[in-house]
């Protein structure tokens, strides 16, 4: 097995870390306290980040998913599951300070709104298949990656059908930022995208380092190695 | 035979085999009546059934049921083995999806014909007073469940714990058939029917069945290989 | 026959949508623009208006004394108006609002605007505690995958190296 030490994982780390660190003061100290929200717009520095990343992650999967459909080639598949278990991740900090939010804002931990139900459901998906992967035994990669294809098109669809629904105020929070704010937000965005690659990157080295060893057992066994 | 002979003569075959036995269409509706009436007993305000929630209990109704009965008629298939002489048949492979999809929808179509009535009864809704739109959102509920659980119930056939995995990974797919489907019949039953809303609905409704059957088509067969 | 389907099946459910799209668009001329990227809005919610109320008459009189038809018209104004007129004819109503509105309400408004500040900065430091709880919580499951795949490696080598020995004797 080849050995996977690459300073690409660590240094985006360092950058990452660095990068948010940065804009952890950029939130308390530099930028002003937001005219209709107050305190609570603070949530936001880092919420649209990682609600970025989920849909990035899941964008990832999806397309790797039909690679794994159409080329039948395993590191799709490594690069799959590592973009889906991210995505849980993600989808589980989005929910959760969306929520805080919407408390906050809102004064309601959940209302029908199009993209609260959108993330919940494409997390519900993502869980569904991270539990199919674990749990549904040889051959789940493909089961899988079926799923994703078919989340990745569900979710346009519930963002319109609960966008038509009941229409909920909707005021635009990115456009009315202002400098440091802006700033903020956007290097807050990239600390975190490198953050994702780096956290991808690296489960998708572990994730094909466990497949090659699964897969030198096998032949280890299919050769008479092992009694 | 052409395409659409095949596709008729899986769903046929499907079809027939249930109407020797009637063990799907008899346990999938009797399912679907005990929904309803857990439900007409478990929603209640002031010593009567809420009249609002109906359109949500026959959706929940038809979707528990119908996962019940894609499952069994599923185990059938893999009891002998018989999928894979399916697939094996110089059948192409999309006529066998969409047969057995079709005959899928027929099995649920006959639970809505019991669900439907039996909730209009129960909790006292008009919701035969626009027929045509009921048929509509019934029968493209019924179509939508159809054609995504045949995907996933054919992929899940040989895996261990499909009964769980079925539904973990079918409801969250079929959200926005749910939206659409309640919200159709919900705008029926309101006080002055929404027809406008309820056309609005029956198109998206329509839109999942069309978006759903194109990715099944292209995707099918990569999921079934052996 | 599949790529015919197909293109047949996108091509009426576009024609469709767009439809019923611009049907739903006529009937709503307010709807609001999509708006994919951005977070949940705010702003217009009473919860987290900065302003508070201004004295203005409260609501409670306003459905029940409406006059008959015949005196005001129906726009906003008129009822305004009229809620205006049967306020003022009633003294004792009126010293009762302005009692609220000078008192309790000014009180209440600030008091409840301080603890909205209160309560959201204790929402900012949940967040941030649940993102990096969960950040934590993700790189110590990776951590111990990497363990365990370390463990497994461990194995397969001390099988290999039982395995050659075995074959070697």
């Amino acid at each position: 097995m080849k050995q996977t030490n690459s300073p690409i994982v660590p240094a985006l780390g360092v950058v990452a870390t660095l990068g948010i660190l940065a804009t952890v003061w950029g939130v308390f100290v530099a930028t002003p306290m937001d005219r209709n929200l107050f305190y609570s717009q603070k949530i936001f520095y880092y919420h649209l980040p990682n609600a970025f990343m989920l849909f990035l992650s899941v964008f990832v999967c999806g397309i790797a998913s039909i690679g794994v459909l159409k080329r039948r080639d395993s590191k799709w598949d490594d690069v799959a599951l590592a973009a889906a278990e991210l995505s849980v991740l993600y989808g589980a900090i989005v929910l959760a300070t969306g929520s805080i939010w919407a408390r906050a804002a809102w004064g309601h931990w959940w209302i029908w709104e199009p993209r609260l139900m959108s993330s919940l459901v494409l997390w519900l998906i993502m869980v569904g298949y991270v539990l199919l992967r674990r749990f549904a035994g040889p051959g789940s990669e493909r089961l899988a990656a079926g799923l994703a294809v078919f989340g990745m098109v569900d979710v346009p669809l519930i963002y319109y059908g609960v966008k038509q629904g009941d229409a909920h105020p909707q005021a635009t929070v990115v456009q009315a930022l202002t400098g440091t704010m802006k700033l903020t937000l956007w290097g807050s965005v990239l600390s975190f995208f490198f953050l994702f690659l780096a956290l991808l990157l690296h489960r998708v080295q572990v994730a094909a380092a466990e497949r090659e060893t699964r897969e030198l057992r096998e032949r280890a066994l299919d050769a008479g190695l092992f009694a | 035979m052409s395409f659409v002979q095949h596709a008729l003569g899986i769903a046929w075959k499907d079809l027939r085999v249930e109407l020797r036995s009637r063990e799907i269409v008899y346990t999938m509706t009797f399912f679907a009546a005990l929904i309803v009436v857990v439900f007409t007993v478990s929603f209640i305000r002031d010593a009567r059934s809420l009249p609002n929630v109906a359109p949500g209990m026959l959706w929940v109704a038809v979707a528990f049921a119908g996962t019940l009965g894609v499952g069994r008629a599923f185990d059938r298939e893999r009891e002998n083995d018989t999928l894979r002489a399916l697939l094996l048949s110089p059948a192409p492979r999309l006529a066998v999806f969409l047969g057995k999809a079709a005959a899928i929808a027929a099995l649920i179509v006959a639970v809505e014909l019991v669900a439907a009535p039996l909730l209009a009864l129960l909790l006292d809704v008009s919701l035969f007073a626009q027929p045509g739109v009921i048929a509509a959102a019934l029968l493209g509920g019924a179509l939508g469940i159809a054609v995504v659980s045949t995907v996933f119930a054919a992929m899940l056939l040989r895996t261990r714990a499909r009964d769980v995995l079925l539904p973990v990974i079918l409801y969250p797919i079929l959200v926005p058939l749910f939206i659409a489907g309640t919200r159709a019949v919900g705008a029926v039953l309101k006080p002055v029917p929404d027809l406008e809303a309820a056309r609005y609905w029956l198109t998206f409704l329509g839109v999942y069945d069309a978006v759903f059957l194109v990715v099944s088509l292209w995707i099918f067969e990569d999921l079934v290989i052996e | 026959m599949r790529t015919l389907l197909s293109i047949s099946l996108m091509v009426g459910a576009t024609i469709a949508a767009v439809g019923a799209w611009q049907g739903r668009a006529d009937a709503q001329p307010a709807a609001p623009s999509a708006e994919p990227a951005a977070a949940p809005a705010v702003a217009t919610e009473p919860g987290a208006a900065a302003e508070p109320a201004a004295v203005e008459p409260p609501p409670t009189g306003a459905p029940p004394t409406t006059p008959p038809a015949e005196t005001t018209s129906a726009t906003p104004l008129g009822l305004k108006h009229t809620c205006m007129a049967a306020i003022n004819a009633d003294q004792a109503w009126t010293d009762e609002l302005l009692a609220f509105a000078q008192t309790k309400l000014r009180y209440d408004a600030h008091n409840d605007e301080a603890k909205l500040i209160a309560l959201n900065k204790r929402h900012v430091i949940l967040a941030y505690a649940v993102i990096w709880l969960l950040s934590v919580g993700f790189l110590i499951a990776m951590w111990r995958r990497q363990q365990a795949l370390r463990g497994q490696l461990e194995s397969l080598r001390r099988e290999l190296d039982a395995a050659i020995k075995g074959s070697s004797t």
